[in-house]
């Protein structure tokens, strides 16, 4: 169960009528509960009540970093991201000796080459999805991300 | 046999593979065939080179590719095929099976006597994937730097004998063709499961990332389940380091 997995399953629930969701995968068994939760038999108040997640044997879930995803505020702060497509390790120029891909404030054409994700020797070059000014480099370099984790915050520029 | 030429058997009769290897060009010398593969995207070309001015590992690191040593080659392919490191780890091991029993190295290194011989290199862009392969062959330990001669080897260095590059080529090819052929058809899950099985991980004591511990498994995406003191971990990539032994 990966992040995006793990947020799927959040918004289905949200989404949904139900009070507890319980999914087990390879023995881990991850259960979600909206809190404040009613019974069934009870009106529903659709996204009124935060979904709140609890793993049964792990204290959290796992993800590359070892951490728990946590709820907080956008650091994009409003602006489009440019986001990981695979999980991996998140690097800013093709070799240590390498100029960066981009710096903030750098102007990026569609597909222009902005990092590499590496997961198992396999080197992913990930290209700018639209044109666009790099406003924030969301992770640090040498960085583990998850897959739909976003790398940049990028103003879009026609 | 030094320079392209040392491939012109292998041009003269190809492989009679489906896919792989169906057109072959061979240079004497090129900066890396991953970019000419990236730049020049032919589904199945294979650019192999007797030197690479601009080889690369893993971060970038230089790839010591010098000339009339090694087999150096890349295959290009159209679009992204999950588990292709993992089945050309597989296709090395089984090509050369005849005469070695190399190891797998997690996640795709290939070991003879415990010294690397062969690293492979997946490298995506924009929909189009190289698969670079650098095969030691012909070195003497004195052919490696001082620093690697203890990690790393080449078929005649650790095995003796005589080795034709264009002959090995030709037994890769053929199998990659079959595994990558296997891959488009839905074949990742019994590849993933033959590599891991091959990779042998699981008890293993090791050192990856700054985490230590003990290797649980191998999951589904190919990363390493660590169980380490502050819990489990999930390693994608690094230097992997055993410290229990070979």
């Amino acid at each position: 169960m990966d992040f995006s997995e793990l947020k799927e399953l959040i918004r289905i629930l949200e989404q949904s009528g139900l009070s507890e969701l319980e999914v087990e995968e390879n023995g881990r068994r991850i259960r979600l509960h909206k809190a404040g939760a009613v019974p069934a038999a009870a009106p529903l108040i659709a996204h009124a009540a935060p979904v709140v997640l609890e793993a049964s044997h792990a204290p959290r879930p796992l993800n590359a970093h070892g951490h728990a995803p946590a709820a907080e505020e956008d650091p994009a702060g409003g602006l489009p991201t440019f986001d990981s497509p695979m999980v991996g390790t998140f690097y800013r120029s093709p070799s240590p000796e390498s100029d960066v891909f981009v710096k903030v404030g750098d102007r990026v054409e569609e597909n222009q080459t902005i990092c590499i994700v590496e997961a198992m020797k396999l080197m992913n070059e990930v290209g700018a999805k639209f044109a666009g000014i790099v406003e924030k480099i969301l992770v640090e370099n040498a960085q583990a991300v998850e897959f739909g984790q976003p790398l940049f915050a990028v103003r879009r520029v026609d | 046999m030094n320079g392209a030429i040392a491939y012109d058997s292998l041009i003269a009769a190809p492989p009679g593979t489906v896919l792989v290897g169906r057109k072959v060009i061979a240079f004497d010398e090129i900066d890396s065939t991953n970019i000419y593969a990236l730049d020049h995207c032919e589904d199945g070309l294979v650019i192999v080179a007797d030197r690479q001015t601009a080889g690369r590992g893993r971060l970038g690191r230089t790839w010591h590719s010098a000339p009339g040593l090694g087999l150096w080659f890349t295959v290009a392919l159209e679009g992204h095929l999950e588990g292709l490191s993992f089945a050309a780890a597989l296709a090395v091991r089984d090509a050369l099976a005849p005469r070695v029993a190399l190891k797998i190295k997690w996640p795709n290194d290939l070991l003879c006597h415990g010294k690397k011989i062969c690293g492979i290199l997946v490298e995506h862009r924009a929909g189009r994937t190289a698969l670079g392969i650098g095969l030691n062959v012909h070195h003497t330990a004195e052919d490696f730097p001082a620093e690697l001669r203890a990690k790393a080897g080449s078929l005649e260095s650790e095995l003796g004998g005589t080795w034709d590059r264009a002959e090995v080529l030709r037994a890769i090819l053929t199998e990659l063709d079959r595994s990558i052929i296997l891959l488009r058809g839905g074949g990742l899950v019994e590849v993933h499961r033959t590599w891991a099985q091959a990779c042998a991980m699981a008890g293993r004591i090791i050192r990856c990332n700054g985490v230590e511990g003990r290797v649980l498994e191998i999951e589904g995406r190919g990363a390493l389940v660590v169980d380490a003191a502050d819990g489990r971990h999930l390693i994608f990539s690094g230097d992997l380091e055993f410290l229990d032994g070979h």
